[in-house]
């Protein structure tokens, strides 16, 4: 078998925009491109039933990994699919009973454009602020009600700031007031316990590249009792109980459960190696850098994840230095490319200056302390370098309040 | 079969080429970003010394560039920091090379396109090459503001460009003439004898 290599090139931490798949997900996947070729829904012979099964397989796999029966799995394309037919499915098939929608101002963009669609379509939309720590309260989401509150879509996790919502809290108000809701579980499943029935969830979307499964595989897990219903969004031949038509992929869904069994499996110690591998990067860089700030809350927080600031160093310009050697990002994926600083920070309230230099890290199952050693030596250096050159550190070291400056924006 | 692969190998290596053009800046460019010169400040307060602080925190670039001009109005030193990605790190690096020994009009001359073609700065970063050249204009300014080598018109268009872009909140146009001409009347005090005499330099 082809050996995965992670020791050419640079050092990968940037597990939240996607992970590399496990070689057990592979070896599970491979017959299914070739030998068992057949299409899940060809009822008339082996090629089918065998494709058919191992797609029940799967199904139970994912629902097992979210506390979820296998009847209440839609298999998608992935995660910006899942959150479209969550939020629009839901808004459209219980447009008669309200068309107000409470999100949040740090949801990914599948969640937030699919929102931005509805108001275009007459819905009214609700984006939260979240608290200076990065957290959706219940509270925040109880003031926000209306009576004519539909849907609230609130992330579990959030994929710049790890930050974990007190989704159960928030899911337990939603049952009280009989309002559907929906959670992007994307950065959360395999990562953190999540489980439907613990949390009230009504809808609930998952992606497999992001645990260790392949791209271009998603999942909706759709409550059945009480029923929530959807339109769909996407009609065809009535695949996945008519909520998804298409032909499903059957390798792709395969290596999802496998890699939803192995997460669930081996989540409680791989959590705990994580929480060592960011602690231990957070104290080295603490230790080395003075006046560096970790964005949102340390200890409602994916394992994985450290997003921090360096005060008075452009965010760009130090993951220039670190390039070469270690994948990280200054925003998140969606939004690096551009000059503009990350809407997730600027939504926690902090100044430009701030937003401006934060990098994330993202530890995965294949990261070493080794790894964490080397980056760590490399952000301390370069951060170091980079104050050195900043007139911003020069002033703020003289005693000038940077508040103070008359600045002249370009 | 074969068609289909060799389509598929086409579309991989201009996937590939347009990788390397966004992620691999040019030599002159990483090495101005990984060895810059002339990093450092002068005494602000000195006479022969021009200061220009440029850009903001908020759009995430800062530069401070000092210029040294002897008695014969040739620029001997410079120095610059810079807050900002790369390419702001590299252009301001390269000004300080290229401003030592001119004038202050040849370096006032300086445009934002030859510091974008000498370090092929990609379209979104041309802004750091314009912040620069703005960083030398600036400094040379503060020079002859400090020396009293601009009129008193000079100084009144210069104040009233640069306190339009940073008006304090709540400020009116009222406020804003008044802090100008508040400028200029204390520079017109201080050199009331040079009011007439233009870059001499």
């Amino acid at each position: 078998m082809t050996e995965l290599s992670t020791n050419d090139g640079p050092i990968y931490l940037d597990n939240h925009a996607t992970t590399p798949m496990d070689p057990r997900v592979l070896e599970a996947m491979l017959p299914y491109f070739t030998k068992i070729f057949g299409n899940a829904a060809s009822r008339n012979h082996s090629f089918g039933w065998e494709a058919e099964s191992a797609v029940e397989k799967a199904r139970e796999q994912v629902g097992a990994l979210i506390g979820a029966s296998s009847k209440e799995i839609v298999f998608t394309s992935g995660a910006t699919e899942s959150n479209n037919l969550a939020i629009k499915g839901a808004a459209h098939f219980y447009q008669d009973k309200g068309k107000h929608i409470i999100t949040s101002k740090i949801e990914h963009k599948a969640v937030i454009d699919s929102c931005r669609a509805l108001e275009m379509e007459g819905f009214t939309v609700t984006y939260l602020d979240p608290s200076k720590d990065g957290i959706i309260t219940r509270a925040a989401v109880e003031a926000a009600l209306r009576k004519d509150t539909v849907l609230v879509s609130l992330m579990w996790a959030n994929n710049e700031i790890g930050t974990v919502n007190p989704i159960a809290e928030i899911g337990q108000l939603c049952r009280e007031k009989g309002v559907l809701l929906h959670t992007d579980a994307v950065q959360a499943a395999g990562k953190v316990d999540v489980d439907v029935e613990a949390a009230h969830v009504s809808l609930l979307s998952l992606t497999a590249h992001k645990m260790y499964g392949p791209k271009g595989v998603g999942a909706l897990y759709v409550r059945r009792k009480p029923r929530v219903r959807l339109a769909p969004l996407i009609d065809g031949g009535g695949h996945e109980r008519g909520l998804r038509s298409g032909t499903l992929n059957v390798p792709g869904i395969v290596g999802f459960g496998k890699a939803a069994e192995i997460a669930k499996a081996e989540l409680p110690a791989e959590s705990k190696r994580l929480l060592g591998l960011r602690n231990r990067l957070l104290k080295k860089i603490q230790d080395g850098v003075p006046q560096t700030f970790v964005n949102g809350s340390l200890e409602h927080r994916l394992p994985g994840n450290l997003n921090i600031s360096f005060a008075y160093v452009e965010g760009e310009s130090l993951l220039m230095a670190l390039n070469k050697t270690v994948a990280v990002s200054s925003g998140s994926a969606c939004t690096s490319a551009s000059l503009e600083p990350s809407y997730v920070l600027r939504a926690l309230g902090l100044g430009d200056d701030l937003a401006h230099s934060s990098l994330r890290f993202g530890f995965g199952r294949f990261n070493t302390e080794a790894e964490v050693d080397v980056v760590a030596d490399l952000v301390v250096k370069s951060a170091n370098r980079l104050r050195e050159l900043s007139p911003l550190w020069e002033m703020v070291q003289e005693g000038i309040d940077l508040k103070t400056v008359q600045w002249a924006p370009h | 079969m074969g068609a289909a692969l060799t389509t598929l190998g086409d579309n991989f290596s201009t996937l590939k080429q347009q990788k390397d053009r966004i992620m691999a800046y040019s030599d002159k460019l990483l090495d101005h970003y990984e060895n810059p010169r002339n990093v450092g400040s002068m005494d602000k307060s000195d006479d022969n010394v021009g200061t220009g602080l440029v850009g903001a925190p908020a759009c995430g670039d800062v530069m401070k560039l000092q210029l040294k001009i002897n008695d014969d109005g040739i620029i001997e030193d410079a120095k610059f920091k810079t807050f900002g990605c790369g390419s702001a790190i590299a252009s301001s690096s390269l000004v300080t090379e290229w401003v030592k020994g001119k004038t202050l009009d040849q370096a006032n001359a300086l445009k934002n396109a030859q510091i974008a073609e000498e370090l092929a700065l990609p379209p979104v970063k041309i802004h750091c090459s314009v912040l620069a050249e703005e960083a030398v204009k600036a400094a040379v300014y503060d020079y002859k503001l400090k020396k009293g080598l601009l009129s008193a018109a000079e100084v009144q268009a210069h104040e009233r460009k640069m306190a339009g872009a940073n008006r304090a909140e709540g400020e009116s146009d009222d406020d804003v003439d008044a802090r100008v001409q508040a400028t200029v009347a204390s520079y017109t005090a201080r050199h009331g004898g040079k009011n007439d005499v233009t870059a001499n330099a």
